[in-house]
């Protein structure tokens, strides 16, 4: 009998202990507070909006905005080694150095993938949210489409112009099984099958974002740059364009630009006038026939400096297509600095997260003689005095932060002071507060702007052309040197302009190419856009002649290309980097930085 | 209502009828043979022997005592008399008390000694696993801090290490070598208090570095309270433990109470600690000749070295605090302290048990402003409510406070300028200098003499300006930790059948712990001494965590009673539930004014974090233990593992072990040993187990997505880790053949072990992938195989030598080791193979099939270049004009070295000119020409002659697993002197002296070592010190080779110990129990040939040991005393 009690009490208690075992399932699942499970994302618009401003958050990181610069400026003729580099930053060191070795970080393209996997993963996922949300309309589907797609085409164009041939998919990379292990595409078929991509998507892209005031704390009007916007992908387009020789439709995506930017004129700032006139709105249109294009650059003696701050100081100016918006503030952390910026140019900061130690010089630094005094007209590219783009991208004088640094993209704000009329030379006010950009540090980077279509579209007139004279080749030549000077005279202090009209006849096709690369240099210098002008030339030549031409040799000291100087159309793209293709077995190292390799130590003991 | 009013009424109607119908009252008397029993114990006791009333006799023997239940029984006790049980029949009871010591007969008492575990306690002689312990007897009075410090060299096969010396900062334990290649799965053993484990969460940190909080734990168990401890190293000892115990189990038990009047001990340890000297540095005279040779040689430019610093300029503002020799080293030592308290009380009646301690621990370190203070209490309280049941508490309370240094004091002071003064120094009015007594801070700017702003120090020094005052950073910087760990715990134990060995047991064990556990980080550098940039001031930052875990366990032990007593067998059931959770928040704030130390007072602040992190987990164990006439002994366990680490498809897993033991020595042939060699145990032990690891982290079964920085004031989020589909646990196999000897009942005992620990599906974070895919990695993958062989042998004699009043015992262990990575992803393997860069300092980690970790690749180094290549050429040429060989036989005769190639045999080559060729460093024939060397350079062998230094060079140098592990002892015993010591070594193991190589490269302003005095200057110095070259680019002298690796083998006396013990009859008149005094003294020499401070040196990044000039352990010396009441 007492045993028995003692039994059922076993039992029982056997009972609880497996009562326990039967609610585990339950008990190990836990949901987690500080990430979001795939269980309950993708399910409504808010998802992909957010997902669609990661991909905007992730081109602003630090490794996007480096290589931007790296890739599509560092090897051109504008830059040489700044502060400390040598010591502080060795891979950067080596690249300016063209020792381009594949263990180089700067070989890495893992950010610029990021991006087009969560752009493939976006383009996936819209369909399946829109079907359960039913706010998110077909139109919107489209649209997202269109803006991954666009974002996705604009890394590969990055992709090959800096490697030539790179890995090349659309399909979403979202767990272990679709990792893909993939070959090099080539640079012409992936250059062809993103511009179809963009043609394909380009009718669905949005035109203009509607603007709230809440999209651009401190920013100016047109927070429409800052996505991609239908003209967005036309800019692109007109890049490609260039790259794949399609003139004439470079030519109808530009216009497509110049004519959207002319509406846009008169319906924000034709009614602006007098006081009413916001600061940094555009003054005027250009004269006839090219009503089309505003000008920016102020045109009164005193404040030349404001159409600075509207471009690059303050960002999102009139004239702005598509730039990555930074907006930081210490006291609000969700937004980003543009660390990238600072480092490589300079921010004006010691402090060590903004740039090299020695402070207000960043890693990179002005090649001479583009510093130099535009008196002595010894200057590379500015050959005239007033030329405010020189003010604009260097720092001349000599100050605490040191001779010729790189100033455009990353100094606030700008005082030119001086008599611009004058016969003083306009002169860059030294006070440190100007150039103090501190922690809170975020110039926009552009990636796109209207000077930028402009020149692009010059471009294609030329190329259009043929060397023949004829009159069909003058009406063309005639059409890029109104677009060219039209860009040149704008950045000329109104005092002067009628100096700058008196540029050389430029008789011949060639010297209305040359003309127009420099121009370009002036007008784009800093911004990513030279070495890949010069690529571009020497893709259209088949031979690296042009670069070898532009890229002084003394630039490259001891680098693998330095003793040849650009020997081969192969040596003007960068390796494959190390790591990756360590664990890619498809992806083989080029021939011509093959044999750089530690390959093949054993080490047994 | 009505009808519930009806039945309560009814109820106690009945129970009053029922009460009235029974006995409630007795009363009588209790006597012996002769007269009666003043002061027996009468009681009433129910069926399990819980006294329900009880009462004790009066001066005539008589009691009255209430009944509760005549079902209960009447005990009557007295001592010296037999208890009588008494059914409760009658009212009046007549007790006549029978002499104990008539009835007493002769019992055998036939208790086996066990094993205790948090599994089955088994009988000592039937343990089929592996698995060693050690009494806390063995090291009272020692002056150590942490358990991990008594186990050093106590435990074969556990190679514990200590980290640093500096305070709180470990050790790291390794048991039988590291299992996996995962830099986040931890290698260190699972730590078991009292059956518990410690859950407390460490994923803010990386397992890695989180030696700290491992130390921690150990820090939090007072040595003075434990009372055994037991290290598992098999599978078959660790798989109850499942996936916890993958590295091994170190199990500690605490102290409890014990029956008898309440004893009071006290004790006070007083220990003082040094620091060994370290690397000799150069003073202020030296350093300055070195660094302006350093400017010069790279330029050969004497305007470089014209800096201020270096120049003792009198006219110079800064100029007296620059022209000094300080000893930086010597200053931030000191002498530290170390004060324990520790009082327990403990005591018990039949019914409880109970001990009471608490600990005052104050410490000072061996660098300056290090102060740690500890309060330490524990409390054990066991309660037998009957024979069957028992309530068990503990509560443990460990709260310390760690003053530690805002910045690595010594390192700093290893890297000072020596010719700077900590103080600023002043004229005074007669154009004496004299010390103002404050510190002087190097400023950013300073005034020249013609009142301008200038920078005080060179630009070239900033890095010299950016190491804080190592002293005014002592003083004002603060970097407080301050924690709080608390277990409560509470335990039933229900003993549901047979109470003794006689019948069918089965025991119920009920069991809630919960770990509390908090720590507070504070720390705040004031603005007066920064020096690196002019706006940014003070700075602070605050960090506090708060982790709460419960645990929740049930077991079942199931002991049959057999008719046939040669069959013994055990069981056990376990069922346990983990959860938990942990969060944290940290604040950082920088520009706070002078002075002004909380985040909370004001300031900009730049960072703020939170963190939250839940886990549970769930197991169920089962274990077995079956022997037959104690001869023949069977074990098996299961363990069975659930995490939500894995998604549903692999979320379990299973842990079977399968072992056993056949003591030999039982068997009847074996008479003849027992009897003639006095063999006392004689057996084998095979074993088999599984244990496994799960990933770090959690979800990873699962795409998520996780926020990320605004864009356009619109919250991103962003993919956060790619989805793993066929993710498996990490499976440890383990065999192990353990072989018992053991002589004069045990006192003579020789243990082999023999093992194999085969790693399968090692998990690996962070594989790599192509990144063209969008993601940098797989966050985990199974990678592959590795395995670890090796062998444990132990020693122990007690009371071996016995001589009158003098008996000694000994103890030695050896351990070995053999580690192999079997199998490996061969793209995983690829990518873990670092290239070699051409720097200085850089390491070429590789990690090789069918090799063991740890191995260091490097060059082969040959001293220094004595001539320049020039002098070489023209004696060449000299030699071709005269016909002569002088240079070959200066070569060959005289053995001077000269930058040139030779072949194989010995001869020098010529180019087409007929000059020498100058040897060259990775020089490409399509890049670039490759550095020159140049005399007064290092010499690297030539390994294939090709006049190239480059990776084809490159040789296997050494690798840093121990050959051989362990350590032995003694104890002699001298009637009550007892002198104990302890060594432990560590053979055949190479270390990376990166600390010399830093102290000895010369291509910075950082403070060298003495040796660089001895460095090439000019042409012909013979010399092993390479010239002075400053900038890391500038000169190859100290890439990674033989120069800077050595062998750390080394042999210490851990500790030495005089105890004297007073005799108890002599105590007695001063009302004592107990009075010990003793003197030890740890790490009092440590024989070896390194040439760095201390050879003990933790295991780095794929097991290559590199000295980074941690603090060295400390010497310490303790005298102590316990006095017992």
């Amino acid at each position: 009998m007492r045993h028995l009690y003692i039994y059922i009490k076993s039992a029982a208690l056997a009972a609880v202990v497996a009562l326990g075992a039967a609610s585990c399932a339950d008990f190990l699942e836990i949901e987690p507070r500080d990430i979001v499970t795939e269980d309950n994302f993708w399910n409504e618009k808010a998802d992909i909006d957010q997902m669609v401003a990661g991909c905007y958050a992730s081109m602003q990181s630090e490794d996007f905005i480096n290589r931007c610069i790296v890739w599509g400026e560092l090897r051109s003729d504008n830059i040489y080694p700044g502060a400390n580099v040598e010591n502080e930053h060795y891979d950067l060191y080596q690249a300016l150095r063209e020792n381009l070795l594949s263990t180089n970080q700067f070989t890495k393209w893992a950010s610029f993938y990021t991006v087009i996997n969560k752009c493939n993963t976006i383009i996936r996922m819209a369909p399946v949210v829109s079907e359960k949300d039913p706010s998110y309309r077909e139109s919107d589907v489209k649209a997202t489409i269109a803006e991954m797609t666009a974002l996705r085409s604009l890394c590969y164009f990055y992709l090959i112009r800096a490697f030539e041939d790179v890995p090349f998919y659309r399909e979403s990379v979202q767990q272990e099984d679709e990792v893909q292990y993939l070959p090099a595409s080539s640079f012409d078929y992936i250059l062809k099958e993103i511009i179809s991509d963009l043609e394909g998507v380009k009718g669905d892209a949005i035109a203009r974002y509607p603007i709230t005031n809440q999209d651009n704390i401190g920013k100016s009007y047109n927070s429409n740059c800052n996505r991609i916007t239908r003209y967005g992908i036309d800019a692109m387009l007109c890049d490609m364009y260039l790259w794949s020789g399609e003139w004439d439709k470079a030519i109808s995506v530009a216009e497509e630009i110049l004519a959207a930017k002319a509406a846009d004129f008169k319906e924000f700032y034709s009614e602006q006038t007098g006081s009413s006139r916001s600061s940094d709105a555009p003054r005027e249109m250009a004269p006839a026939p090219y009503g089309r294009v505003a000008y920016l650059y102020e045109n009164t003696r005193q404040s030349p400096s404001l159409s600075f701050d509207a471009i690059f100081g303050t960002g999102n100016s009139f004239e702005s297509i598509f730039e990555l918006s930074f907006n930081y503030s210490s006291s609000n952390k969700n937004y980003v600095k543009s660390t990238g910026l600072g480092r490589l140019y300079g921010s004006g900061n010691s402090d060590k997260d903004l740039g090299p130690t020695n402070q207000g010089s960043g890693f990179l630094t002005v090649r001479p003689d583009i510093v130099s005094d535009l008196k002595q007209k010894t200057n590379a590219y500015f050959q005239h005095v007033y030329d405010l783009r020189y003010y604009n991208s260097i720092q001349p004088a000599n100050n605490e932060f040191g001779e010729g640094t790189i100033r455009k993209g990353v100094a606030q704000r700008f005082n030119i002071q001086g008599n611009a009329g004058s016969a003083d030379i306009p002169f860059i006010n030294t006070e440190s507060s100007n150039f103090t950009l501190d922690r809170e540090f975020d110039r926009n980077w552009i990636i796109y702007r209207v000077t930028d279509v402009m020149l692009m579209e010059a471009e294609a007139y030329l190329q259009k052309a043929t060397d023949e004279v004829n009159e069909t080749n003058t009406e063309l030549m005639h059409k890029a040197f109104d677009l060219i000077y039209l860009v040149n005279r704008r950045a000329i202090s109104e005092e002067n302009r009628k100096i700058a009209t008196n540029a050389p006849a430029l008789a011949t096709r060639a010297l209305m190419i040359t003309f127009l690369m420099q121009e370009r240099n002036r007008e784009l210098m800093f911004e990513g856009k030279r070495w890949f002008d010069l690529v571009r030339y020497a893709r259209r030549d088949g031979k690296p002649d042009i670069v070898r031409s532009n890229v002084p040799s003394s630039k490259t000291v001891g680098g693998s290309s330095a003793n040849n100087g650009f020997p081969s159309m192969a040596h003007l793209f960068w390796p494959y980097n190390k790591e990756e293709l360590k664990v890619n077995p498809n992806l083989s190292q080029k021939m011509i930085y093959k044999n750089e390799a530690t390959e093949g130590i054993e080490m047994n003991k | 209502m009505k009808t519930l009013r009806y039945y309560i009424t009814l109820c106690l109607m009945l129970v009053s009828s029922l009460a009235m119908a029974q006995i409630s009252r007795i009363s009588g008397t209790v006597s012996d043979d002769l007269d009666v029993l003043p002061g027996a114990s009468v009681a009433e006791v129910d069926a399990s022997n819980r006294v329900v009333n009880a009462t004790v006799t009066d001066m005539n023997g008589n009691f009255v005592l209430p009944i509760k239940s005549a079902k209960n029984q009447l005990r009557v006790s007295f001592m010296g008399y037999k208890t009588q049980m008494l059914p409760i029949n009658k009212t009046t009871y007549k007790i006549t008390m029978q002499d104990a010591t008539k009835t007493m007969t002769e019992v055998q008492v036939t208790a086996k000694k066990k094993m205790k575990t948090s599994g089955l306690a088994i009988p000592e002689r039937e343990v089929s696993f592996s698995a060693q312990g050690i009494s806390a007897k063995e090291f009272e009075g020692l002056g150590i801090t942490s358990v991990d410090e008594a186990l050093q060299g106590r435990i074969a096969g556990l190679d514990i290490v200590m980290n640093s010396g500096d305070l709180g900062s470990g050790t790291s334990m390794r048991l039988r070598g590291a299992s996996t290649v995962s830099t986040l799965t931890s290698n260190e053993p699972l730590i078991v208090v009292n059956g518990n484990v410690w859950n407390v969460d460490l994923s803010d940190f990386d397992v890695a570095t989180a030696n700290d909080e491992k130390f921690a734990q150990l820090l939090n168990v007072n040595t003075e309270d434990i009372d055994d401890i037991k290290v598992l190293k098999d599978a078959a000892a660790t798989a109850i433990w499942g996936s916890q115990g993958a590295n091994g189990v170190i199990e500690i038990t605490t102290k409890r109470g014990s029956r008898g009047a309440p004893k009071v001990t006290y004790s006070l340890k007083l220990t003082m600690t040094h620091q060994p000297d370290g690397i000799k540095l150069l003073n202020g005279d030296h350093y300055t000749m070195l660094l302006k040779e350093s400017y010069f040689n790279p330029e050969q430019n004497t305007y470089v070295g014209q800096v201020r610093e270096l120049n003792y300029d009198e006219s110079d503002s800064e100029f007296l605090m620059f022209n000094k020799n300080t000893d930086w080293v010597d200053l931030v030592k000191q002498n530290g302290l170390r004060q324990n308290h520790y009082i327990s009380i403990s005591g018990g009646d039949e019914k409880t048990l109970f001990r009471i301690s608490g600990g005052y621990d104050h410490e000072t370190g061996t660098i300056i402003e290090q102060k740690l203070n500890r309060f330490s209490t524990r409390m054990a309280l066991d309660y037998y409510v009957n024979d069957r049941i028992k309530i068990i508490s503990n509560f443990a309370l460990t709260y310390t406070k760690n003053n530690r240094n805002y910045d690595g004091l010594l390192g700093i002071a290893y890297k000072k300028m020596p010719n700077l003064s900590p103080y600023r120094y002043e004229y005074d009015q007669y154009g004496n200098e004299y010390n103002t007594g404050e510190y002087y801070i190097v400023p950013r700017y300073a005034f020249t003499d013609h009142g301008q702003l200038t920078a005080a120090q060179s630009n070239n020094f900033n890095d010299q300006r950016d190491l804080h005052n190592p002293l005014a950073s002592a003083k004002y910087a603060k970097n407080d930790q301050t924690t709080y760990d608390i277990t409560p715990e509470l335990e039933l134990e229900y003993k549901l059948l047979g109470l003794d060995d006689n019948s069918h047991q089965l025991r119920y064990n009920g069991r809630v712990v919960m770990n509390v556990y908090n720590d507070y980080t504070d720390k705040s550098f004031p603005s007066s001494l920064v020096t690196n940039n002019y706006w940014d001031t003070g700075s602070a930052y605050s960090y506090s965590r708060k982790n709460l875990a419960f645990t929740t366990t049930h077991t079942l032990t199931f002991q049959p009673h057999f008719k046939n007593e040669d069959h013994y067998l055990l069981a056990m059931g376990r069922f346990q539930l983990v959860s938990g959770s942990s969060s944290s928040q940290s604040t950082d704030v920088y520009r706070l004014p002078d002075r002004l130390q909380s985040v909370t007072s004001g300031g900009f602040v730049s960072g703020m974090s939170s963190g939250f992190n839940e886990w549970r987990s769930l197991y169920y164990t089962f274990s077995t233990h079956y022997s037959y006439k104690s001869r023949y002994s069977a074990d098996f366990s299961m363990r069975v593992d659930a995490t939500t680490k894995f998604g549903p498809n692999n979320r379990w897993g299973y842990f079977p072990a399968l072992s056993g033991r056949w003591n030999i020595i039982d068997e009847p042939w074996m008479k003849w040993a027992r009897d003639k060699v006095k063999v006392s145990m004689f057996s084998v032990s095979p074993g088999w187990g599984l244990v496994g690891n799960p990933p770090g982290a959690d979800y990873l079964y699962l795409n998520s997505f996780s926020q990320g920085q605004r864009y356009l004031n619109q919250v991103s989020m962003n993919p956060s880790g790619l989805k793993l589909t066929d993710l498996k646990w990490e499976n440890i196999y383990t065999w192990n053949l353990g072989v018992d000897l053991k002589f004069f009942d045990d006192r003579l005992m020789f243990r082999l072990d023999l093992y194999r620990r085969t790693t399968k599906d090692m998990l690996m974070a962070n594989a790599g992938i192509p990144t063209s895919n969008g993601w940098s990695g797989l966050n985990y993958k199974n990678v592959g195989d590795m395995k670890n062989e090796g062998w444990e042998f132990q020693i122990n004699g007690e009371r071996l030598l016995k001589k009158g009043k003098f008996s000694a015992d000994v103890y030695v262990n050896f351990a070995n080791n053999r580690n192999v990575i079997t199998k490996m992803d061969p793209l995983v393997l690829e990518n873990l193979n670092i290239d070699w860069t051409e720097n200085n300092r850089s390491v070429l980690q590789r990690v090789q099939l069918n090799n063991p970790f740890g191995s260091i690749y490097g060059f082969r180094y040959k001293g220094v270049y004595q001539y320049n290549y020039d002098t070489a050429r023209d004696i060449a040429r000299a030699d071709i004009k005269a016909g002569t060989d002088q240079l070959q036989k200066n070569i060959d005769e005289r053995g001077w070295t000269y930058p040139i190639v030779l072949n194989a045999d010995g001869t020098y080559v010529r180019d087409s000119h007929g000059d020498p060729i100058q040897m060259r460093f990775a020089y490409k024939t399509d890049k670039g020409t490759g550095y020159a060397f140049k005399g007064g350079d290092a010499i690297y062998e030539d390994i294939n002659h090709d006049g190239n230094i480059n990776q084809l060079d490159i040789v296997y140098l050494g690798n840093s697993l121990p050959k051989l592990t362990g350590g032995f002892g003694f104890t002699l015993h001298y009637d009550r002197w007892q002198l104990r010591a302890n060594f432990n070594y560590r053979l055949d193991y190479d270390i990376l002296n990166m600390a010399r190589l830093d102290m000895e490269s010369m291509i910075s302003n950082n403070n060298q070592s003495e040796a660089v005095n001895y460095r090439w200057r000019k042409e012909g110095d013979v010399t092993s010190i390479p010239r002075a070259m400053f900038g890391n680019g500038t000169n190859y002298n100290t890439l990674i080779s033989d120069r800077f690796v050595e062998d750390g083998s080394f042999l210490r006396l851990n500790y030495l110990q005089l105890n004297y013990s007073f005799d108890p009859k002599l105590l007695k008149k001063w009302h004592m129990s107990t009075l010990n005094l003793y003197a030890s003294a740890n790490n009092l020499f440590c024989l070896t040939k390194y040439s760095g401070v201390d050879p003990e040196i933790g295991y780095g990044g794929y097991g290559v040991t590199t000295d980074n000039s941690q603090t060295p352990r400390s010497k310490s010396y303790t005298v102590g005393i316990t006095i017992g009441f």
